[in-house]
């Protein structure tokens, strides 16, 4: 006869926990950033260096006995008489010079300070001029609505305007950036989705939720500014979907998974959009108070993300979109078009210098607006700032965009463009730890 | 609120009384591996923002979530969450319930997990889950229903 299900649960979790070792004060204290030391550092991993080293003197402390591990309320505290993080020195390398400057209270780590010194003019070509820069950490880079730069590196959500000058906020739960999206004083992080089981099986065990972070970014610009977590939930979605996309609205958001596109007034609340042929709406976009959604040939148009209609439908498959000002582009190969309420209407056509291997990656924003894609392959580069006149140019010798950086490798304002790319093997200047960026100056 | 049940005025304090339910319940629903690992990026994350985090009502289902999605991240690194992670393989162990555990849901795995295998109150999951009482006797329910169909266990 079988044991309870209650006793099989015991037993085997019971047998797991005699097994596994308990996690120690030295084992956390030991993961705080072993490498810190390599480094020229930004102010949040430097920070984190300096944690390590006030930690390795307590262990030090600790194997001298001078320190009793746990200790009790009578006894000396370890962490309450660590010494708090003091600012650090500039940090030069060739091409770029971190000056961070730590805006601590005490032992509270709050708004971080980055300046990034570009380097001289690598390449001018057209209308831009190109330079490298270091961002403040690796992570993902967006642009809001607001035409600020965001970068999300885990704890940290860094924001700037120009590209050079960064304030971070300290973020918890650190944020995924894999699938983002930010605007309207908000940031949506989805995480999870898809299927985990055994190594040996082809075929997944058990799959993980699709949850979404709302975040609000309201208090960020001050000096004590920080990031709260507003709501984190599960989407109502079937096992095995993934996010696909997601987007923010003046009047809420949309996400979008393999299977089905959801919307919230930005609380813990998603609801399945209805309404919408099947299919698999991988991009999204908001402009203004406007969403534009495309299965890959048509593009649907919402002010709410509940009611939605069509608004243009393309011959050739849809590659990319993107927003510009209140419209959305949408480039099907064979041209690139402006679609607004009212249906689409043809920027820019090219019988062939589109085609190839990687869909175009169109970002669009500013003020004034400008519009700027590239194709991760080969390095080239659309630019245009009125939707009429186009350079068709190549980034700096040497560069490609990485595909790693695909989600959101450009983010740009009327002074500056961020484009996430490395070198190519045996050129100098290549990625260093998906920091080195190239930027690009009017 | 488990700030009463912890009790830390110190961060050596807090891992004293969190490490091992911290560890459990994302051992419980990541695995072994993961959730150890999560559990020990977790409170070095309370350890580098203990001036933050000792100040909170609850610092246990805080740092929970933040192991929480340090495990889902993991998990989506190694594409891969693996059943074959937790020790099922001791003579005594029903071979068919490491699949039957592995098909539940993270926040069930979690519920029955420590009500069932630890002793938890249906109060303490819920803190830790930051979910009410009834979200959790409901995550619980459903665990041990699908556990019984999957292993063919009336009791």
């Amino acid at each position: 006869m079988s044991p309870s299900i209650q006793t099989q649960i015991r037993q085997h979790l019971q047998a797991n926990d005699d097994v596994q070792a308990p996690i120690g004060f030295e084992e956390i204290i030991s993961r705080l950033e072993p490498d810190a030391s390599v480094a020229p550092a930004p102010a949040a991993r430097y920070v984190r260096g300096i944690w390590v080293a006030a930690a390795a003197a307590v262990i030090t402390l600790l194997l001298l006995g001078l320190i009793p591990l746990f200790s009790g309320s009578e006894q000396p505290r370890p962490a309450d008489t660590l010494p708090p993080p003091t600012t650090p020195s500039t940090a030069a390398s060739a091409t770029t010079i971190a000056t961070p400057e730590t805006q601590d209270g005490g032992d509270t780590i709050l708004t971080q300070r980055f300046t990034a010194i570009p380097s001289d003019p690598i390449a001018v070509e057209g209308s831009l001029t190109w330079r490298t820069v270091e961002l403040p950490a690796p992570g993902q880079l967006t642009v809001g609505l607001d035409d600020r730069i965001y970068l999300l590196a885990e704890d940290f959500v860094w924001v700037s305007r120009d590209g050079v000058d960064w304030t971070g906020y300290p973020v918890a739960p650190p944020v995924d950036g894999y699938r983002s999206a930010i605007g309207e004083d908000i940031l949506i992080d989805v995480r999870g989705g898809g299927g985990v089981g055994d190594v040996q099986s082809d075929e997944p065990d058990t799959f993980l939720p699709v949850t979404v972070a709302v975040y609000d970014l309201s208090a960020i610009g001050s000096e004590d500014g920080e990031v709260t977590l507003i709501a984190e939930s599960p989407l109502p979605a079937s096992d095995g979907d993934g996010p696909e996309s997601v987007a923010i609205g003046r009047n809420g958001a949309v996400v979008a998974t393999s299977a089905r596109v959801f919307y919230s007034e930005l609380d813990d609340q998603w609801t399945p959009v209805e309404g919408l042929p099947e299919g698999t709406y991988a991009a999204i976009t908001a402009a203004s108070d406007r969403f534009y959604i495309t299965d890959g040939t048509t593009v649907f148009y919402s002010t709410d993300g509940i009611e939605w209609t069509l608004v243009h439908e393309s011959s050739s498959p849809i590659r990319a979109i993107g927003r510009w000002g209140d419209r959305a582009i949408a480039d099907d190969g064979e041209a690139v078009w402006g679609i607004t309420p009212q249906g689409g209407e043809v920027l820019y056509t090219s019988n062939s210098d589109r085609t190839g291997p990687s869909p175009w990656i169109w970002q669009i924003t500013g003020s004034p607006l400008s519009i700027m894609s590239i194709q991760a392959d080969t390095g080239r580069y659309l630019y245009s700032t009125d939707g009429i006149d186009w350079e068709d140019m190549a980034l700096p010798e040497g560069w490609r965009v990485s595909n790693v950086f695909v989600e959101d490798p450009i983010a740009m304002n009327s002074q500056t463009i961020l484009v996430v790319a490395s070198a190519s093997e045996g050129q100098d200047g290549g990625g260093i730890d998906g920091k080195r960026v190239l930027m690009a100056t009017p | 609120m488990l700030r009463d049940d912890t009790g830390a005025d110190t961060f050596t304090e807090l891992v004293r009384r969190l490490e091992p339910r911290l560890r459990r319940a994302l051992t419980a629903a990541f695995g072994s591996d993961i959730g150890r690992e999560a559990a020990a990026e977790a409170l070095a994350y309370g350890w580098q923002h203990w001036s933050k985090v000792g100040g909170m009502d609850n610092p246990s289902g805080y740092l929970f979530r933040v192991g929480q999605n340090k495990a889902r991240h993991m998990t989506r690194l190694s594409r891969r969450w693996s059943h074959d992670q937790m020790h099922f393989e001791e003579p005594w162990a029903e071979p068919r319930f490491g699949p039957a555990w592995s098909s539940l849901s993270e926040r069930q795995r979690v519920a029955v997990g420590l009500i069932h295998g630890f002793d938890w109150t249906l109060s303490e999951v819920a803190d830790f889950l930051g979910v009410s009482k009834g979200t959790v006797q409901t995550y619980e329910k459903r665990a041990l229903r699908k556990l019984r169909r999957e292993l063919g266990v009336d009791s």
